[in-house]
């Protein structure tokens, strides 16, 4: 009689070793599908931010340099740049331009921006409006830092 | 059924069950390495695949400043010969990363596939340049992400 208890527990432990044996691959796949999906969709979240931040800045500083390109080959005054502004600005994407005068110089500047480390600088004559000079500098990099008395001054947008 | 026959038949069976433990033992080292390669692999592929995206914009962006400067430059500065352009292009591109190509005496630089900013020249001063291909680059259809494909596990 015990013979016959321990021959249908081998029996068991055969079918449970022969399920496991089997069962085990789909575990492993399992796993490994869920690391893989872990791994790939968060490396995909974080590149598709980038990819789309930068696509954004040569998008919008595109615009920047053809404004600059457009008015250095075109524009006479103050408003031939506007005008140029204006137009390659279809989607809206230029705040406010900040128009203050540079007391180095006495030239009326107005800085056309995307965002606060993208720009230009248009420099005109105070009292005939001729355009005098475009300034890329921020679009190459090679802004100088701003002073926090200068960057207050231009958190108040004006118009002209 | 006598005794000795079932002490034949559990001997039998415990051997089955030790070469089902064996065989599991094994499958279960070659599952896992198989699994662990199989990740490791898949994960490159598509990491390679994100940083070829990410290299060519990067390319692009580099190459695109340049042009963007050297007409800028062109058109602001008072010097308009061939001369000056060549000096001004050798002083941009210094890391030698723009294709340009001289046709009649014209100046083509390559931004892209099928994007081109020609330097019209006349007389040996420059004329116009026409950038508008390079102004009209959608990068958002240039340099985008496929998401990742689904996992494929081969088990050998």
């Amino acid at each position: 009689m015990q013979l016959k208890h321990f021959f249908i527990a081998s029996l068991l432990l055969s079918v449970a070793l022969l399920s496991l044996v089997f069962m085990q691959k789909g575990g492993y796949v399992s796993q490994a599908q869920t690391t893989y999906e872990k791994r790939t969709t968060d490396y995909f979240n974080k590149a598709s931010m980038v990819i789309g931040g930068q696509n954004e800045v040569i998008a919008k500083n595109a615009v920047l340099w053809r404004i600059a390109c457009d008015a250095q080959a075109q524009a006479k005054t103050s408003k031939d740049f506007a005008t140029i502004e204006k137009k390659l600005d279809f989607n809206k994407i230029i705040l406010a331009p900040q128009i203050k005068t540079d007391k180095a110089t006495g030239y009326l500047t107005r800085k056309v921006a995307w965002n606060a480390d993208y720009y230009i600088v248009a420099s005109f004559d105070k009292a005939s409006s001729a355009l005098v000079n475009i300034n890329v500098d921020a679009l190459l990099g090679k802004a100088p830092v701003q002073s926090a008395e200068e960057a207050l001054e231009e958190d108040a947008p004006t118009e002209e | 059924m006598d005794s000795k026959k079932m002490k034949i038949i559990i001997a039998i069976s415990i051997v089955i069950n030790v070469i089902l433990i064996i065989v599991m033992m094994t499958l279960k080292q070659g599952y896992m390495e198989q699994a662990q390669s199989v990740v490791a692999s898949s994960t490159k592929a598509y990491t390679d695949q994100v940083a070829k995206v990410v290299n060519s914009q990067n390319e692009f962006i580099a190459k695109s400043n340049a042009i963007w400067q050297l007409i800028f430059e062109s058109l602001q500065s008072g010097d308009k010969s061939q001369t000056a352009f060549k000096a001004r292009l050798a002083a941009i591109d210094t890391a030698k990363i723009l294709q340009v190509t001289e046709v009649s005496g014209n100046v083509q630089i390559a931004c892209g596939e099928g994007c081109n900013v020609s330097f019209v020249f006349a007389g040996g001063n420059l004329k116009s340049v026409d950038y508008s291909a390079l102004a009209s680059i959608a990068p958002e259809q240039e340099y985008t992400l496929t998401a990742p494909p689904a996992f494929q596990f081969q088990a050998k």
